[in-house]
């Protein structure tokens, strides 16, 4: 009863014209910079940060958390049409999403893409609801051994995720990790493979690699090609799906909407290494995993669910504990204290309206987003359909924008350059650059956790086989390293990558 | 003729007196704050809440610009090519101007000559605790639990070579026991392990931990001179005069910037920390305003350099 009191203020607060207004006006801008490569919901918020001062705190996070959301169904449109991802949430969808556009059943991806979401979205505001204060006490049971344990078994969950050959796989995450390593040892503050370059004290930027690796790599060599700009001319249509693919994709939904949920709340989780997980996920369950990677609608239903699911499910601790679990949600710690909020468990008592009104209008913008995306798909497709020499530029200006804008420096712009050349190294030599990201980025929270874990021991590595959970995970880790090396599943992964 | 002379001579006194005045005082908008971290942190707040004041109180346009990286060094290092007219200033705090100076052997900046202060805008305090799920109540128990259980001590901090680091070191030192030190990157990661009952000990701002008082993390004492919460006492009160130690985020520009500008920049500051609503603002945040004078400004940062370079020499942290 208390739920449904409570659910009730926060639909007042969200359903109010002025609310209504800027969650729409976030979920909007939220699609525009998911979908143009480069821009993402980091970059954006930071430059809106400043204009959200003179509203009301509750309309300022309702449109924040509309640019959030909003960005993850974006992004899988440029992923599933140019094979571009939008945002790094949406790196998995275009393995699959784009190998549909190139069959014609580009409108059918968007469509299971946007729905997916949807469910997903609603799903996610009902745990929101029910769960927030019980769900982010188990993230507190995650101790450095559990941490190192999980981010072990999604590296060698990577591995059978990439494409290709396997070497090929292990070396990227490898180098992922090594890059991981530039910056400052958050162990002993020693700066490491810095060169005396104060820029690189603080690492690589995530947000230089990513856009780098995948945004300018693959314009330039989208550029050797000719036909790539022919499936930006093929007509977008077919959005219904058939009775078949629904039957498809529906489990595919539901399981990708819990996974998201469930790795939404932990902290360094978030929307990328959900849709990674989810699309791992599907491929496990799929009785026929040779077709992934050709075009089957469960590999953009999973991770496209998931990863909405994550960037909702993100807001737990934020909301519940103050903690934010990754960037995006730092942005919004920092846009409630401007306000005057101290972001933390006491934000459900104090402002009530704020914690539900905002939990509400995600529901609501959800609601927005497929109403008006469906129709406007063929808007956000005339978008990208404009020719690549008109395309191109403006991407690397937006890129360039967006990227100065993080740390106001140009730098970060000439590192962003200098990944888009390695990444075309890379392409050319058939390395897939996601599991290099994903090394990137869980690799320095491996190594903290790792190094912390050793330390809080003394020494002594049995804490990472005596805590249950931390086992659990290191069990998972070497069934899946088993099951990777018994020949009759080694064919089938070869088979499924054979191209 | 006798109106004539009158006239002159009144244009005469007003060009002495009153246009070399206010060409001194005239600061050249608009004016910039320099954050050395990125939009949302604890400094960043606070400059833009005094921006939006000094906007009214010198009629120019106040902009923060965040120019982060490198825990703010690389901001320092640019705010000290700005324009030594007052139209440049930045927000510094001891991380930069009291222990980079000891732990960087090359660092592109020098506090002490190439910036002058010219306000301390708020202090904080430092605290320690222990997750609320802990048997131990006092600074005292503390310490017989640390000697008791030499294998356990750990205590975490919010980075490796912050001031909450060091305190830690100050902490133990005091109490003449060992503590092995693992920093967090960041005080939420802290928090969340002292919540979860990861680490046994926590160090860090009062701020960071407050909110969570008592329910999930039990502050056992803050490193003020007075009480900074009513059920929270003073390493004084219980025993330990010397531990002792306050952060502070202040204001300083450019070496060469007039003196009469630094002046009346810092009466602006002052006044912009301490109108009410800026006040309760940052009080909101846990913090103390204080809105002081250069001179003030400057005597802070001299006692804290005697007050912590020792420790972190013994510490014999180094950053590269």
């Amino acid at each position: 009863m208390e739920l449904l009191a409570n659910l009730a203020l926060g639909f007042e607060t969200a359903v109010s014209p002025m609310n209504l207004l800027y969650c729409l006006t976030g979920a909007l801008i939220g699609t525009l910079i998911g979908v143009l490569p480069g821009i993402g919901p980091v970059q954006t918020i930071a430059i809106l940060l400043p204009t959200t001062f003179a509203l009301p705190p509750v309309s300022a996070l309702i449109m924040l958390a509309g640019i959030y959301y909003g960005a993850q169904y974006g992004g899988s449109t440029t992923s599933i049409l140019v094979n571009v991802p939008g945002e790094a949430s949406s790196v998995v969808t275009c393995l699959d999403g784009h190998q549909m556009a190139r069959q014609g059943r580009g409108g059918t991806a968007l469509t299971i893409a946007a729905l997916g979401s949807f469910v997903a979205g609603c799903f996610a505001t009902v745990v929101l609801a029910l769960l927030a204060v019980p769900l982010a006490e188990l993230a507190f049971r995650f101790g450095p051994a559990e941490y190192v344990s999980l981010m072990l078994f999604g590296l060698v969950g990577s591995v059978v995720l990439a494409s290709g050959s396997l070497i090929k796989a292990v070396g990227m995450i490898v180098l992922g990790l090594l890059l991981g390593m530039i910056g400052t040892d958050v162990t002993s503050g020693a700066h490491r493979f810095t060169f005396g370059i104060p820029e690189l004290a603080d690492g690589l930027g995530f947000v230089s690699l990513a856009m780098g690796l995948f945004g300018i790599c693959d314009i330039i060599s989208s550029l050797e090609t000719r036909e790539a700009r022919d499936i930006l001319k093929a007509r977008i249509s077919g959005f219904w799906l058939s009775r078949k693919e629904i039957r498809d994709s529906a489990p595919a939904v539901l399981r990708g909407t819990l996974v998201g949920s469930l790795l939404g709340i932990l902290p360094g989780g978030g929307a990328i290494l959900s849709s990674f997980t989810a699309y791992m996920v599907e491929k496990k369950c799929s009785r026929e995993p040779e077709t992934f990677g050709k075009g089957n609608i469960r590999g953009v239903a999973g991770p496209e669910s998931a990863n909405n699911a994550a960037a909702q499910t993100s807001f737990v601790p934020l909301l519940t504990l103050g903690i934010p679990p990754n960037v995006v949600l730092a942005m919004m710690a920092g846009a409630m204290m401007i306000h005057g909020i101290q972001p933390g468990p006491r934000v459900i008592t104090s402002n009530p309206s704020l914690f539900w009104g905002v939990i509400a209008s995600m529901w609501v913008g959800n609601l927005m987003l497929v109403l008006l995306n469906l129709p406007l798909i063929g808007v956000w497709v005339r978008l990208l359909s404009i020719p690549y020499r008109l395309l191109y530029p403006a991407i690397l200006v937006f890129c360039c924008i967006g990227l100065y804008s993080v740390n106001n420096n140009t730098f970060d712009i000439a590192l962003t350059a200098f990944c888009g050349l390695f990444g075309y190294v890379l392409h050319k030599l058939d390395c897939e650059p996601a599991p290099l990201i994903l090394g990137f980025v869980l690799g320095p929270m491996m190594e903290e956790n790792l190094r912390r874990g050793m330390l809080l021991s003394r020494g002594d590595p049995a804490i990472f086989f005596t805590r249950p959970l931390s086992l659990l995970f290191l069990a998972l880790t070497a069934g899946l390293l088993i099951a990777m090396a018994l020949p009759g599943i080694r064919k089938r992964r070869s088979r499924a990558f054979e191209q | 003729m006798r109106r004539l002379i009158g006239w002159v001579l009144v244009t005469a006194i007003v060009g002495l007196v009153g246009l070399p005045a206010s060409d001194a005082q005239e600061i050249k908008g608009p004016i910039k704050i320099i954050v050395p971290y990125p939009a949302g942190g604890g400094s960043d707040v606070v400059a833009r809440l005094i921006a939006d004041k000094l906007k009214d109180a010198l009629g120019q346009t106040v902009i923060v610009e965040n120019k982060a990286g490198a825990g703010g060094r690389i901001g320092t290092e640019y705010a000290k090519g700005q324009p030594a007219d007052g139209s440049a200033l930045l927000v510094v705090n001891p991380a930069l101007f009291v222990v980079a100076p000891v732990v960087f052997s090359k660092l592109n900046y020098d506090p002490e000559t190439d910036f002058v202060p010219v306000s301390v805008i708020q202090t904080y305090q430092f605290c320690v605790s222990v997750p609320a799920a802990s048997p131990i109540r006092n600074v005292k128990e503390l310490i017989d639990w640390v000697r008791k259980n030499p294998n356990q001590a750990n205590y975490g901090s919010p980075a490796a070579g912050s001031l909450p680091h060091f305190f830690g070191l100050m902490i133990a030192k005091a109490a003449g026991v060992e503590m092995v030190h693992s920093s967090y990157n960041g005080s939420g990661p802290l928090v969340t392990a002292l919540i979860g009952n990861q680490i046994p000990i926590g160090v860090d701002a009062y701020d960071a931990q407050s909110a969570y008082h008592p329910e999930k993390i039990r502050i056992l004492a803050t490193a003020g001179a007075a009480r900074k919460r009513d059920d929270i006492p003073t390493f004084k009160e219980q025993g330990f005069p010397e531990i002792e130690g306050v952060g502070w985020n202040a204001i300083v520009a450019p070496a060469k910037t007039p003196k009469p500008v630094v002046e009346k920049l810092s009466q602006a500051i002052a006044k912009a920390v301490q109108a009410p609503d800026v006040a309760e603002k940052i009080r909101g945040l846990g913090s103390d305003p204080v809105g002081s004078s250069p001179e003030e400004a400057a005597a802070l940062f001299k006692k804290d350099r005697e007050r912590w370079v020792p420790i972190i020499r013994a510490s014999g942290f180094k950053a590269e």
